[in-house]
């Protein structure tokens, strides 16, 4: 049956959307991936380069659906100069030969197979290496091997992997789903597994959810895909953190995820640059009570791209562009629950990081003091905990949610004391006083899962959830003090040495932003606070801070 | 296979669910409590205020039990279901009411609040000593909010005559508000302490 589901998936999608599983089936097979082109033909017709386990260096060409002789003529030059232009890549002699391939997932068909023997002929006479064809029943065979004994078994697990597979693929991310289906593959089925077992498990992993993810980037559904591409890391942080693998085991597979998660972020974040609003026509009549709740979730990852774009990586982002959108629909913003924090953090890095500091703190302030205001006691109703998605709290202010799974959220708030430690780190001393006799009624929530590795699951039996009822007088230096140092050993280590990971995962898995994590993450992207690494050699790296003077008036949305 | 309704009956079970979640809190004490739900972990630590902890494991859940006799299914329909909820939830309320009174009896007990009448009636003088012991609650504008005295069926005539005496007995009367005057300074006084210090 699997057999045929990955046959059917395999000759639906194009050649984009069968690459990265395609890179996790050649780690699987011992290679090592030098690169992958981003967006469309890669350079001297070369999407993927390679070196195999024996050290040879391999060139491939994808392509999507069956090739007839026309097709093989349209595409003759980029594959000729696949073959027959060197490897220019930074560690890699160009006079070093490579083994060319020519990939496709449909079939070569017709005249078209004798016409490309010939010019591989032709080509291995003039000098080239031999061009190597593998089509869909070579695919089929390889994916089929790369998946192992991983593909879901269990009547609940292969539910759940079905249900994904059948769609839709136009909704919100069915994370929990998803991560029913992959804790099966990171939890008890690996466990205590040999280095090179994990590895295949590792790759297993990447291929299914491939199946899953890339059927809703073929719907144009980039921010679900790169949702699903974040659970896909955090699983395999989950086996190298709880098998203390080395980086070697899993960081090739982590890169190709990464690779797919900053493909699906770019893809939103041009979708979003591009538009002139955020408005869907099909059901459109509906929009107006949903539109606030998309226009927060859009601007927050867009806010995330920009700093992992921009401020991680150095490249060049249209700022002005972003402030716009920003200032545009800034204004439509709406924060429904707790759910959203780790959203608001991100707008509040962007917002400090371009230069408006006090945008960010205003952000900030409104956060802890509508949380304040929302849940004081006795009969404030409070505020969805970070356990509610965002469509669940909408499906409850429309009456849409059954009773049995209503809630009273009462004055337990789970993002306060995080929020008020930005606060006293930005030394906002005046805001802080104001928030806290209010804030010091509640009942601060903050949830410490049971080990490292089970920060990276869905849900956490082994956790406790410590509540308390802070002092009513509070002292700033104390608290200056307490806020200025993040412990990292009480992060997870594979997210101190990836940190690029922290903040996305943090939105999609927005109850563990707790209050080390949230430090944690404060500290990496705005460097307000320092960061301790009792055990590590090296400390993790900070974003850095580069402040541009201030150049615009308030941009932060209220 | 025999026929079934399986879809039905998933939305059947969750009117049920919710027959058996109303009735299960529908008594006195356990109505007006409110519900702080517990999404992961099977433990929560409580800080209070001045720093002491208690730890709550969940590890035995509260359950309530029924049983569907395969004659009361064919001969009583729907009557069955709604027989069988209702014992569900009366099973969970008792658990419910019993794990509430041992959780508060070991809280008092922890803070040092606990008064053993010795099996002696109870008194005015009982019901003054309990409130002086205790720290009362006030609402925002330093209005006493009076707690709820819980007892059992045998001492309602009492408890319904002491309060009584409480209300028309002016040295009773006098001495009660001494203690909620008393009290409310101090309450305000832990208000005011409601600040950012150096």
């Amino acid at each position: 049956m699997y057999e045929k589901l990955v046959e059917s998936w395999l000759t639906s999608v194009n050649e984009l959307g069968y690459q990265i599983p395609f890179c996790e089936v050649l780690v699987s097979e011992g290679y090592t991936i030098l690169h992958v082109s981003r967006h469309g033909r890669g350079e001297h017709g070369k999407d993927v380069i390679a070196r195999r386990a024996d050290q040879a260096l391999c060139t491939f060409q994808l392509k999507g659906g069956d090739l007839s002789l026309n097709g093989w003529r349209d595409i003759r030059g980029e594959v000729e100069e696949l073959v027959r232009l060197p490897v220019r890549l930074p560690g890699v002699r160009e006079d070093e030969p490579h083994v060319p391939h020519l990939v496709t997932n449909g079939e070569i068909r017709g005249d078209a197979l004798e016409s490309v023997k010939q010019f591989a002929d032709d080509w291995e006479r003039k000098g080239s290496a031999r061009l190597e064809v593998w089509m869909r029943g070579t695919l089929l065979k390889k994916f089929v091997k790369a998946q192992g004994n991983y593909l879901p078994a269990a009547v609940e697990e292969l539910r759940n992997f079905v249900d994904i597979y059948a769609g839709p693929f136009d909704t919100p991310f069915p994370r929990e789903k998803l991560a029913r289906v992959l804790e099966v593959i990171s939890g008890d089925r690996t466990v205590g597994l040999s280095k090179t077992n994990l590895q295949r498990a590792i790759a297993s992993l990447v291929v299914i959810v491939s199946y899953l993810i890339e059927q809703f980037a073929r719907a144009d559904n980039h921010l679900a895909a790169a949702e699903g591409w974040v659970m896909t890391a955090a699983n395999i942080l989950r086996i190298a953190e709880r098998e203390c693998l080395s980086p070697s085991a899993y960081v090739p597979s982590l890169n190709l995820v990464r690779d797919a998660f900053e493909r699906s972020l770019d893809s939103l974040a041009d979708e979003t640059l591009g538009a002139e609003h955020f408005v869907l026509s099909r059901g459109g009549l509906a929009d107006p009570m949903l539109y606030g709740v998309r226009a927060t979730q859009v601007l927050g990852w867009l806010c995330y791209w920009v700093i992992d774009r921009r401020w991680r990586k150095g490249h060049s982002v249209n700022i002005r562009t972003v402030l716009n959108v920003i200032r545009r629909e800034g204004a439509a913003m709406s924060w429904v629950g707790e759910a959203d924090w780790p959203l608001r953090m991100c707008l509040a890095f962007f917002l400090d990081r371009e230069g408006y500091a006090s945008d960010a703190e205003r952000l900030l302030q409104g956060w802890a003091s509508s949380i304040t205001a929302a849940s004081r006691p006795p009969a404030r109703p409070g505020v969805p905990s970070p356990y509610w998605p965002q469509e669940k709290v909408l499906r409850l202010r429309y009456g849409l949610l059954p009773p049995t799974e209503q809630e009273h959220f009462g004055h337990y708030v789970y993002t306060l004391e995080q929020c008020l430690d930005m606060l006293v780190r930005r030394l906002r001393r005046q805001s802080v006083a104001s928030l806290w006799p209010d804030a010091s009624r509640l009942i601060l929530c903050n949830f410490v899962p049971g080990s490292h590795s089970a920060y990276f699951t869905w849900n956490d039996d082994s956790g406790t959830l410590h509540t308390v009822s802070p002092v009513r007088t509070a002292r700033w230096q104390d608290w200056r003090q307490r806020t200025a140092v993040v412990d990292v050993s009480k992060v997870p280590i594979t997210l101190v040495r990836h940190s690029e990971w922290a903040l996305p995962f943090l939105i999609v898995y927005p109850h563990r932003a707790n209050v080390v994590m949230s430090a944690f993450v404060d500290a990496l992207n705005t460097g307000r606070a320092a960061v301790h690494a009792p055990n590590e050699t090296e400390a993790p790296v900070s974003a850095g801070r580069k402040r541009k003077p201030l150049q615009e008036s308030s941009v932060a949305p209220k | 296979m025999l026929p079934d309704y399986p879809e039905l009956k998933r939305e059947l079970l969750q009117r049920l669910k919710l027959r058996v979640q109303t009735a299960a809190v529908d008594e006195p004490v356990l109505r007006d409590l409110k519900a702080f739900r517990i999404h992961e972990g099977r433990c929560t630590v409580l800080t209070r205020e001045d720093g002491s902890t208690q730890e709550m494991n969940f590890t035995s859940p509260v359950s309530g039990e029924a049983t569907l006799r395969i004659d009361d299914i064919r001969l009583k329909g729907e009557g069955a279901s709604l027989k069988a909820a209702d014992d569900i939830a009366l099973g969970l309320q008792e658990s419910m009411a019993t794990r509430f009174f041992e959780t508060i009896s070991k809280s008092v007990d922890d803070v040092g609040n606990s008064f053993d009448a010795k099996g002696k009636p109870m008194t005015a003088d009982m019901i003054l000593e309990m409130l002086d012991r205790m720290e009362l609650s006030f609402d925002d504008e330093g209005n006493w909010q009076p707690p709820r005295i819980i007892h059992g069926p045998a001492l309602a005539a009492t408890a319904a005559e002491v309060q009584k005496q409480l209300g028309v007995d002016r040295t009773l009367r006098a001495r009660q508000d001494a203690i909620v005057n008393r009290q409310r300074e101090e309450w305000r006084v832990r208000e005011a302490r409601r600040k950012l210090v150096d």
